[in-house]
């Protein structure tokens, strides 16, 4: 049998597309009929506090099992990595539904160690710096494998753009932060670019599957607005800590 | 909201969640790749264990769920003073 006849490549895209959009809302309804406590849950613009609630009561269990098998946060940052090594290998081999799926889970990685790491009383300064690289490896994995990808295609420089974006807003972070100043401000942090790039490789991949045969758009159009989005934001969100940066060390050095 | 509906809601979340993102990472193989048969194998393991979540949390709700018969079945097998 052949599983790529076109057919049955848009038959299976949109039975996946009603089970994901199924699973989201019996999900979300289940949360929304229980009263939460969101205070200690945090938000930024793109993320609402409500959002987090229910993606972090979603990984509650597994923090519970983390903790209960006595897994360290060290081997969560291990599986992050290698996690991120396959969405790198995903996107440059087309499987663009897989990396974003992929994606998302190192990113919940990222949660899972540092909560796990709060729950153990573990954390430490190694675990901290050990987190950080991970987190850039990681980071740059998902945008090399894009790199891959478009490589005949104008979509590179944008991709290139988006990579150069995320480095500096995570760069800007660390030096203020070396130079004693706070500097969680920002409308795109990583979390955010998970879930965005996460997002929208996955609904770019299905939309393709779905109606690519007979869309005149280019191929992979909502990937490509995605990247955009991504690269614009993210130049914002640079300019966005860089000010506010600039602005706190300005009050402290005239104090 | 009483705990209890809470704690029902919670039973198998893990597995839940696990088996979604297993079930999803295969799909993804069988819909981008030729390797149709590794995608189906990660699906199936994905459904086995997305069901078992949902088994685990039918089990947790007949158990907890404060229903009249549960209060029925709970009097029939409470012990009376002739078993004491």
């Amino acid at each position: 049998m052949d599983y790529h006849t076109s057919t049955f490549n848009q038959a299976f895209a949109l039975t996946l597309l009603g089970y994901i959009i199924a699973t989201a809302v019996v999900s979300i309804g289940g949360y929304l009929r229980r009263p939460h406590d969101l205070s200690s849950v945090g938000g930024s613009p793109v993320l609402r506090p409500g959002i987090r609630g229910w993606y972090f009561e979603n990984l509650q269990q597994i923090e519970q099992l983390c903790v209960r098998w006595g897994i360290r946060p060290a081997y969560v940052s291990c599986a992050q990595l290698i996690g991120s090594v396959l969405v790198a290998a995903c996107y440059a081999g087309g499987l663009l539904f897989t990396a974003g799926w992929l994606l998302l889970g190192t990113g919940t990685l990222d949660i899972i160690d540092g909560r796990v790491a709060r729950r153990t009383n573990s954390g430490s300064l190694r675990g901290a710096f050990l987190d950080s690289i991970v987190d850039r490896f990681a980071d740059s994995m998902a945008y090399f494998g894009l790199v891959i990808f478009y490589r005949n295609s104008w979509v590179l420089c944008v991709v290139l753009f988006a990579w150069l974006g995320a480095l500096m807003v995570s760069y800007v972070r660390a030096r203020a932060e070396g130079l004693g100043a706070s500097c969680k401000v920002g409308l795109l942090q990583r979390p955010e670019r998970y879930v965005i790039l996460g997002f929208g490789t996955i609904f770019g991949s299905l939309f393709e599957h779905i109606g690519g045969t007979w869309l005149p758009a280019p191929r992979y159009w909502l990937v490509t607005v995605t990247i955009l989005v991504l690269a614009v934001l993210s130049s914002l969100t640079v300019l966005q800590r860089v000010l506010h940066v600039w602005q706190a060390l300005g009050k402290s050095s005239h104090a | 909201m009483p705990e209890a509906e809470h704690s029902v809601d919670l039973a198998g979340k893990a597995k839940r969640v696990v088996g979604t993102f297993v079930l999803m990472v295969g799909a993804g193989v069988v819909l981008d790749s030729w390797a149709a048969w590794a995608g189906t194998v990660f699906m199936l393991i994905g459904m086995i264990v997305f069901v078992w979540g949902i088994a685990e949390a039918w089990a947790r709700d007949t158990v907890t769920r404060p229903e009249p018969e549960n209060h029925a079945t709970a009097a029939a097998t409470r012990p009376t003073e002739s078993d004491l």
